[in-house]
């Protein structure tokens, strides 16, 4: 049977006889607007909480709650953010973040890289256990080691009260950057290396000179997922910190309900939405980096 | 032989290298004993007392452990997360892969879609707490208001209900699926298209290709966001702790485990209570790691032999 199937001219006249809804070329086109109609259909759904915050942000406390809800305010109260933004100290806030993130993120895009680069590309003996090592601890829960850090920059250290429990860690890498650097360094072309070495460049000079520059890329989506991150955190500055004055965006946005009594949810919108504005920015700035790091690492969170 | 036969190398060059290498991962080093070996042992040991961290630590054994086991909230806690866990991961992978398949049909316009989809992932923490406790209000907000305009249900409390509330938990979760969907669709796309063009000739059609070429070929992918979706989940906290301003209500319908352990460390001060609490997350997550990886084995495919995992 198999045999007497001729494929070429076989085909041709196959394709003569079928109808044009059956074609191939018409089934894809078929699939591909489906696709595309149940992609916007999602991507609808996806916007509406932002849409319904940007709206709500604008409303008076009266209108915010009203049935059925106006999408777009009539008188739109622009003055809710500056409202919001002075009802609790959040200028400080964002400053602590601001001044957190940024800080936490140089301190990983330095430390990890240069940890990634041993791992990556220099010979020891112990080295594949301690890159084990690396790779195990991204197994444990963080609730494993929290109480006892909390004892020690508490108790011993006397950092109560105060951000150094929260910036000094980073100065030490994170597993997962490590990780993240470590598999963009092995890329590396090891001539480049060779050269480098033979014309006299210590390792250190490898790193700044060839590394460093040449991974540019990856750093930055180190320094973003970094940047992000601590810019979510939540249980760290939530444990270490009380001073209202102290508080990043974060907690400070989670207080914001239970200091005013009922929850004023205009405000509270328009807070929420000028916390989470830098990092959209960040995002539409740099999302070819923020693709590129999930890609490569899977995701955090 | 390597390893113990003279810690550091013969020659001198293999020398200065592995000195350079200590020296390049010396901060990790300082980080792993400091900030990881350290308090994983100090750990252990406070979990075997009763420690408020004004007094000095106080033997006491195991009775943390027993406690923990006839601890009715305890249990409480372990049953809420296995409900949110087992909800909501493979919600999740089922949403976001399927998702991905739609965006790796050659539709316009992809990298916008992209966008779209991914931006909720930036926004996670508190902001989605506070936007969702708004949208899924009970008697103003939009989802209620909607499913009484276009259907005419009357909508149920979401997170005011002690049946709705872990539910309600799992829809913000999926509002954020564009993450994984990102590396649903890397994958995706490097499935060679022989294959397809392959199975396309023995006959397959599209639910076939799906079954038989796509699924083995990101079945480590999978595996991937599976395993990390669970530890995820067991871990979850922040959106919890906000939405229920740190109780767990209505009734403990939400008190998760890390809202539990966090309220006997930093409400009660229970330092050792919570360390055993700590340490039997940590069994929980390596168990389940571990079984993931077993029943996987089958059926997971990798294009490279592998010994790891």
């Amino acid at each position: 049977m198999a045999e007497q199937v001729i494929v070429g001219p076989q085909r041709a006249v196959r394709a003569y006889h079928i109808p044009w809804y059956k074609t191939k070329s018409f089934r894809q086109q078929v699939t591909r607007a489906l696709a595309t109609l149940i992609a916007i259909v999602g991507a609808i759904i996806i916007l509406i909480p932002v849409a319904w915050m940007i709206s709500t942000s604008l409303k008076t406390r009266f209108t915010a709650i009203q049935l059925p809800p106006e999408w777009i305010p009539k008188n739109p109260q622009w003055h809710n953010y500056r409202d919001a933004l002075t009802f609790m100290p959040f200028n400080l806030f964002f400053r602590n973040t601001f001044m957190y993130a940024t800080v936490v993120a140089f301190a990983e895009m330095l430390s990890c890289s240069l940890v990634a680069f041993g791992f990556a590309r220099l010979r020891a003996p112990g080295r594949n256990v301690l890159f084990l090592l690396v790779l195990g601890t991204m197994m444990l829960p963080y609730q494993v080691t929290m109480i006892p850090q909390y004892v020690m920059f508490t108790k011993w250290l006397g950092w109560r009260d105060s951000w150094k429990p929260l910036m000094v860690p980073p100065f030490f890498g994170s597993a997962y950057l490590i990780f993240l650097l470590r598999q963009f360094y092995l890329s590396i072309h090891q001539d480049l290396v060779d050269a480098a070495r033979i014309d006299g460049c210590s390792h250190l000079g490898v790193w700044w000179r060839i590394f460093v520059p040449l991974s540019g890329p990856a750093l930055a989506a180190v320094g973003i997922l970094s940047f992000v991150y601590h810019w979510n955190d939540f249980l760290g500055p939530l444990i270490y910190l009380n001073s209202t004055e102290k508080l990043p965006v974060s907690v400070g946005l989670s207080r914001f309900t239970a200091a005013y009594g009922g929850t004023p949810w205009h405000w509270l919108m328009a807070a929420s939405l000028a916390a989470v504005a830098p990092l959209i920015l960040l995002f539409f700035a740099a999302q070819r980096y923020f693709i590129q790091g999930i890609v490569i690492t899977g995701v955090k969170g | 032989m390597a390893l113990w036969g003279g810690f550091l190398p013969r020659s001198k060059l293999a020398r200065r290298e592995a000195l350079a290498f200590y020296g390049f991962i010396s901060p990790w080093i300082f980080g792993f004993l400091a900030f990881t070996l350290y308090p994983i042992l100090a750990s252990f040991y406070y979990s075997l007392t009763q420690y408020d961290i004004v007094n000095p630590p106080k033997w006491v054994g195991a009775g943390n452990y027993r406690e923990l086991f006839t601890d009715r909230l305890f249990w409480q806690s372990i049953k809420v997360t296995v409900y949110f866990t087992a909800l909501s991961v493979p919600l999740g992978i089922a949403a976001s892969l399927g998702l991905a398949v739609l965006l790796n049909q050659k539709v316009p316009a992809l990298s916008v879609f992209r966008t779209v989809y991914y931006l909720p992932s930036v926004i996670t923490g508190v902001a989605v707490a506070l936007l969702f406790q708004w949208i899924l209000n009970p008697d103003f907000g939009l989802v209620n208001y909607l499913l009484f305009k276009l259907f005419h249900i009357k909508g149920p409390g979401w997170f005011y209900d002690r049946y709705w509330a872990i539910p309600s938990f799992v829809l913000m979760n999926l509002w954020g699926l564009g993450g994984p969907m990102v590396i649903y669709l890397a994958a995706l796309q490097s499935v060679p298209t022989e294959l397809y063009e392959a199975a396309e000739l023995d006959g397959a059609n599209a639910i076939h290709r799906f079954r038989h070429v796509t699924l083995p070929m990101i079945s480590p992918v999978i595996l991937f966001t599976f395993i990390t979706g669970i530890i995820g989940s067991f871990q979850a906290f922040t959106q919890i702790y906000v939405v229920t301003t740190g109780r767990g209500g209505p009734n403990y319908a939400t008190l998760v485990y890390v809202l539990y352990l966090y309220q006997q460390a930093f409400r009660n001060f229970r330092m050792g209570f919570a360390s055993a609490q700590a340490w039997i997350l940590f069994l929980i997550i390596f168990g389940l790691t571990l079984l993931a990886l077993r029943a996987s084995r089958s059926r997971v495919h990798y294009e490279a032999p592998t010994e790891a995992l």
